[in-house]
């Protein structure tokens, strides 16, 4: 069948995968899709699976998967870690190589575009292209970000200031690690978090890789002069904010990131 | 306990996890519950929290199926799509089918979440397989009492020196409803929902036709419409008169926000559905 659910990963620390298999023969560039976390993820979910569908249509074979401790995979939320999700990323990868073709196709959102980014330069095979929408770099600007949502969420919700439903209900002030919108940011996180570093661009591009950097960051975008044709800088349109719990008046699937994905981008 | 994706339905187009409790743990229940979608968000529910409750029934005994309906979440819409609320109706059917099939049950519990809800209650309307459903935010009305409770928290709020601004909107909010009611019969507006929504008299007797059917039922109310639903007593005030709260179980969990946000909240949520499903079970031998 075209869609098919999948283990990946050893007995005891397997988790869960979605194949999409392509519509038409000869399949072009597989496609490894990279979630981000938490709320990000939930809110996603739509997006990742449009992308999937859309990619399958044209010919690509396309996995997305679920960290261990995340989404419908097995394994504790309060246990997550970066370099346990590059190593489930790195599993993932592997899984979709033994369908043959060409070098693949990452991307990612947010922290899966953070992961994506640590797992290519951990990767003995790195992809041919790197996608990464919004990479997170500064984890404790993530982090306030979080809080800040998190406040504003639960405000809205039960309309009150946040002040007030504090000493009403009770409420603990949101903090890292902690539990923040739904999802708990254990020890381990917290601390991957808090000690992100930026992107090493020159790193990724040695990898002989092809990437497309989106972000709303000035000083990101002002860097595809001195990097080449391999590296492409693009600015967001319509930033959204993925942690909001819900879509509002923002689209559930961007235009703009469709096309970016779909788009070809060969080395040069 | 042990989870697996599976693929069902008559054009294989839906998509689920299966959480089949460890052997020492079974309670020989025939008894699954059915976990779906809310909203637009996938299997794994607001804040993952399908996944936590099934673990959790699992750990209790209690086998359970979470899946997507179709078009939502990984699955997929059948080659002939009906309209959308009936084609969920028959994707929960799908789903009974292939959980009677494959976990040897044949009775059914289901959670529903806000448009979850709606599809818990329709399909208990039409499948005796159904035997109790949870339904968390589901039609929310609003009484006489729960208006004056809103009116005088917000006078609190603002202070006396804005008290004309907070009369002349209760008057304005007073004039619509009563326009509304004399229009339509209805008894409270719900802004929770798209589909549309039943007068408090209709919803009253889909409620009695369901216990009449012998079904169990837990409702559940967050904090989030304040100015509609906003008391623990509100459930007896606005169903007293049908007769309806001493045959069924009811709970205003004022902390907890629609999407159970914080950890208190999911703990309180979990709670309170899982010790719910547990003695209704006993009580009932499902």
């Amino acid at each position: 069948m075209s869609l098919e659910p999948i283990d990946i990963g050893p007995p005891g620390r397997s988790f869960v995968g979605m194949l999409n298999h392509p519509a038409s023969a000869p399949a072009r560039q597989p496609c490894l899709l990279f979630n981000p976390l938490g709320q990000e993820a939930i809110r996603t979910a739509p997006l990742y699976r449009s992308l999937a569908d859309r990619l399958q249509r044209v010919g690509h074979r396309v996995l997305r998967f679920d960290y261990r401790g995340t989404g419908n995979s097995s394994g504790d939320e309060t246990s997550l870690c970066l370099e346990d999700m590059v190593s489930d990323a790195l599993a993932a990868s592997d899984r979709l190589r033994l369908f043959g073709g060409q070098r693949q196709m990452w991307f990612g959102l947010s922290l899966g575009a953070t992961i994506a980014a640590q797992a290519a330069l951990a990767a003995r095979e790195p992809p041919g292209r790197l996608v990464l929408w919004q990479p997170v770099t500064d984890g404790s600007d993530y982090c306030r970000r979080m809080i800040e949502q998190h406040r504003r969420e639960l405000a809205v919700e039960l309309q009150g200031d946040w002040e007030s439903l504090r000493s009403e209900m009770g409420f603990e002030e949101p903090s890292v690690p902690g539990h923040l919108l739904g999802f708990a940011v254990g020890p381990k996180l917290a601390a991957d978090l808090m000690g992100l570093k930026p992107l090493s661009i020159p790193s990724l591009l040695g990898k002989d890789t092809v990437v497309d950097y989106a972000s709303d960051d000035p000083a990101a975008l002002g860097t595809h002069a001195v990097f080449g044709q391999r590296w492409q800088a693009l600015k967001i349109a319509s930033p959204i904010n993925w942690l909001a719990g819900e879509a509002a008046s923002t689209s559930l699937v961007p235009q703009q990131i469709v096309e970016l994905v779909l788009s070809s981008r060969a080395r040069p | 306990m042990s989870e697996q994706t599976i693929v069902f339905g008559g054009a294989r187009h839906l998509i689920g996890t299966i959480t089949v409790p460890d052997a020492q743990k079974t309670n020989h229940s025939r008894t699954a519950v059915l976990l779906s979608n809310a909203g637009v968000i996938s299997r794994v529910g607001p804040r993952r929290l399908n996944v936590k409750l099934a673990r959790r029934l699992a750990d209790m005994g209690f086998p359970c199926l979470r899946w997507d309906m179709s078009g939502l979440g990984d699955s997929q819409r059948p080659p002939v799509p009906l309209p959308q609320r009936q084609q969920f109706i028959n994707d929960a059917v799908e789903a009974m089918n292939e959980a009677a099939e494959r976990l040897a049950v044949d009775s059914f519990v289901m959670i529903g979440f806000c448009s979850g809800a709606e599809i818990a209650f329709r399909l208990a309307l039409q499948d005796p397989r159904l035997k109790a459903a949870v339904l968390f935010d589901h039609h929310i009305y609003r009484s006489r009492a729960a208006a004056i409770r809103w009116y005088r928290r917000r006078l609190r709020e603002v202070g006396l020196a804005r008290l004309p601004l907070v009369l002349g909107t209760a008057l304005g909010h007073g004039y619509r409803a009563l326009s509304e009611r004399v229009r339509a019969g209805d008894s409270g507006t719900d802004p929770a929902h798209d589909w549309s929504v039943p007068t408090l008299d209709q919803y009253a007797g889909h409620i009695k036709a369901l216990l009449d059917q012998d079904v169990d039922l837990l409702f559940l109310y967050s904090g989030v419409f304040p100015d509609v639903f906003n008391h623990a007593s509100q459930f007896e005030e606005l169903y007293g008169r049908y007769d309806i709260p001493r045959r069924v179980f009811h709970e205003f969990m004022p902390e907890v926000d629609h999407l159970v946000t914080t950890e208190k909240a999911q703990c309180r949520f979990i709670e309170s559905v899982t010790q719910w499903v547990s003695r209704r079970s006993e009580v009932r031998h499902w």
